[in-house]
């Protein structure tokens, strides 16, 4: 057995892939199921075979492809011939090669990205704490969002599917990334989703403390909307990071035309709605409240409260006028 | 299976028609008593059977009628009286309704709308082609526990009469309203009322149910009569703006002027029964179990609302107060259910109104409590009665484990008006 990396270069960029050679051949291809996976058209199915021998020689052999395999400016053949660490291998418009990972001149190059720090950390130990985490962060949000007198079991009862979300992101896209990219991610994404968890209840807190403290400012729920749009974007980057191969530039694009689209549409969906849909006996208005120790500001005058009150009949005015005109026209 | 199901459908609509049939005949029976009428002693509203009409509102794209009600004429040259709500569908759309009268006997024509009194429920139409009947409006005062009899269609039956005691005017309203021990039903509105020499006393408008009715006095209507002009079509919207804002005047002035007395509310003083015209309510949790908080409440409001049609009502005047005390939660659970969100009393739709437009803040009111005084104010305009506003108040005194929401909605007033409650009410408070 020999631990080695492979270094896959192709129009989607670098990236490696650690793998166990042994006698039991590993598969180069296309193929999903694959050992190692290469997103190239001109890439067969199952392109090409990597093994040792009984001396621990490692040979490589051609599944007889189509466009062929190129070492060393020669055509591999069905015929096993014999191959030297680091030595490029060309198969379509991919090229391959093969470090040894005891003796890896560049180890650290496996994960480039920020998102490598998930893996330094990528341990049973993590996996618990985060998930404690997660539990506890929880029944705190519960705890203080609750107007009942607090019930350990029914706030036990209402975490679980913030533990569900956990595993079921971890399991589904951990699976998508061991097909795509070839890596085992589980850890790292079960470390994400469950960080994901525990930072959007901490901002959620944060944001209600803004929202208190500028009753007066309208805009409140939008500030809620951009923080889950700002979040979900940065678990997006991760999570592409995380499983597939693609660039950093597709990443980063992919990412803020899904972000955008997610903003637009949380505008849109007001401006699509008909008028007389937007009408309502009730009243809309910030309603987050806390104990007043949270209010970091001086109150308003009752004076300059009732200019601004003022002010209403002249915007309900102005909003019977271009009701009028939206009818007319 | 499915002949089962038949089986009991037939049943059951041959039970229907059997009944239907058996109506019939006691009506025909009824009839055939009439022969004999003569001889016995009959109300005398039978005599004016054939003077009653029935006012109907019809839509000739629909070529049906859209509300029906009932009138009767006053002069010779052929005004008609009935409800302005009768006739409020044909004033929404004038352009695409037409009102009409049928007699008892069959008769018919075509109404024209003169004038109308939105605050008394009035309204006086014009007949094409005079009929000779007319009725003449009392001028001797009602008495009370005279007997008074109603003329008007019910469910489109026929003219029917129904009499009851006179119970003497509504006290403390600002729109004046006999109080008729006898039962009307839909379809009887702005039919007469009239004493035993045939006089109108007043006008059907509306019931409460068992033998709970109220008619207009006559007075409004000689009023109405006096005024003798008539609107244009173009201006409905103003004159009911107009009439409105002048009720509110008359109703809102002396309580901008006056103090308003106030009640204990758990150990506050807070105003209450404002004006004779006001009713409280009082509602308390204390029977729940180990409640988390305890909650008192109260609600007052002034019998008083304009109806300007099913799908529109104003005048709504209506204070509200909760106090609640945390018993079993924290400061922040406490606070959490807090809430500024309210709802309007009054029934408007998009087509009359525009939605509430808000401000809310923390307001420094009351030096000596460390109390946080939160205020939300929220106008609403009507979108065809200009410079008429609906106004909701909330003021809210938090403490960490008490807070007072005191509320007041008011609706279909100008700007003078609100602000001026408004300021008197959150000073009340303090």
């Amino acid at each position: 057995m020999k631990h080695c990396i492979v270094k896959i270069e192709n129009g989607e960029g670098v990236r490696y892939q650690s793998v166990e050679l042994g006698l039991e051949p590993i598969i180069v291809g296309r193929n999903w199921g694959a050992d190692v996976v290469i997103e190239d058209r001109f890439v067969d199915p199952d392109h090409l075979q990597i093994f040792l021998n009984e001396d621990d020689e490692i040979l490589i052999r051609d599944l007889g492809s189509i466009n062929g395999t190129l070492l060393k400016r020669k055509r591999v053949k069905d015929q096993p011939i014999n191959y030297e660490w680091t030595q490029p291998i060309r198969l379509g418009d991919s090229k391959i090669s093969l470090m040894d990972a005891e003796a890896d001149p560049e180890p650290t190059l496996l994960r480039s990205s920020w998102i490598g720090l998930l893996s330094k950390w990528n341990s049973p130990l993590t996996w618990f704490v985060s998930l404690a985490i997660v539990v506890l962060v929880q029944l705190g949000e519960k705890y203080l969002n609750s107007n009942q007198a607090f019930d350990i079991y029914k706030a036990l009862y209402q975490v679980w599917p913030a533990l569900v979300g956990v595993v079921v992101i971890a399991l589904f896209f951990g699976l998508i990334s061991r097909v795509l990219k070839g890596e085992n991610n589980f850890g790292q994404l079960w470390i994400l989703s469950c960080w994901m968890v525990i930072v959007t209840a901490m901002l959620n807190f944060f944001i209600k403390v803004i929202r208190f403290n500028w009753q007066d400012f309208d805009a409140g729920q939008l500030l809620t909307e951009l923080n889950g749009t700002l979040l979900f974007a940065v678990f997006l980057f991760a999570l592409l990071s995380l499983i597939s191969n693609l660039r950093f530039r597709s990443r980063l694009g992919i990412t803020m035309v899904t972000a955008g689209l997610v903003v637009f549409s949380l505008i849109a969906t007001d401006s699509f709605t008909e008028e007389k849909n937007k009408w309502t006996s009730m009243t809309r208005t910030e309603s987050s409240t806390l104990p007043s120790g949270f209010l970091l500001r001086d109150e308003s005058t009752y004076q300059n409260y009732t200019t601004e009150t003022d002010s209403l009949f002249d915007q309900v005015d102005e909003e019977v006028e271009r009701l009028a005109a939206i009818d007319e026209g | 299976m499915w002949h089962r199901w038949c089986k009991v459908f037939f049943f059951v609509l041959s039970v229907l028609y059997l009944t239907a049939v058996s109506g019939e005949t006691v009506e025909e029976e009824v009839s055939e008593t009439t022969t004999i009428a003569a001889q016995v002693s009959v109300e005398p509203g039978s005599q004016f059977y054939d003077e009653v009409l029935q006012i109907r509102v019809v839509s000739p794209m629909a070529g049906s009628k859209s509300a029906i009600g009932s009138g009767f004429q006053v002069s010779d040259d052929g005004l008609v009286i009935t409800n302005y709500h009768v006739v409020s569908g044909f004033i929404q759309s004038p352009e695409s309704n037409t009102i009409e009268y049928m007699s008892d006997s069959g008769e018919s024509g075509e109404l024209a709308l003169l004038n109308f009194d939105v605050i008394n429920d009035l309204a006086v139409l014009k007949a094409d082609l005079p009929r000779g009947k007319t009725f003449s409006l009392a001028e001797r005062p009602l008495v009370k526990g005279e007997l008074v009899y109603a003329l008007g269609n019910p469910y489109d039956i026929g003219i029917k009469q129904v009499s009851g005691p006179n119970n003497g005017l509504v006290d403390h309203s600002f729109v004046e309203k006999i109080f008729f021990s006898g039962s009307l039903n839909p379809g009887m509105s702005g039919g007469p009322a009239i004493n035993r020499t045939g006089d109108v006393v007043g006008v059907n408008v509306a019931t409460a149910g068992n033998q709970i009715s109220f008619l207009v006095p006559v007075n409004a209507v000689s009023d109405l009569l006096a005024q003798d002009r008539v609107v244009a079509a173009d201006d409905y919207y103003a004159e009911i703006t107009r009439q409105i804002d002048e009720w509110q005047e008359k109703r809102v002035r002396t309580l901008i002027d006056d103090p308003w007395p106030t009640k204990e509310f758990v150990g506050r003083e807070f105003p209450d029964e404002i004006r004779e015209d006001f009713q409280c309510w009082g509602h308390t949790n204390e029977e729940a179990t180990d409640p988390v908080v305890t909650s008192v409440a109260k609600t007052c409001e002034s019998k008083d609302v304009v109806y300007l049609g099913s799908w529109l009502t104003a005048g709504h005047f209506h204070m509200s107060y909760r106090y609640e005390k945390s018993e079993r939660l924290n400061a922040l659970q406490f606070a959490n259910r807090s809430s500024t969100q309210m709802w309007a009393n009054n029934k408007t739709s998009y087509k009359d109104s525009t939605n509430y437009s808000c401000h809310v803040d923390f307001v420094d009111v009351a030096e000596s409590t460390d109390a946080l005084t939160r205020i939300t104010t929220c106008i609403r305009a009507y979108r065809h009665f200009p410079a008429l506003y609906d106004s909701l108040l909330l003021v809210e005194q938090l403490n960490d484990d008490t807070s007072w929401s005191s509320h007041m909605s008011v609706s279909a007033m100008n700007k003078e008006h609100i602000n001026a409650l408004n300021t008197k009410f959150t000073e009340a408070l303090q």
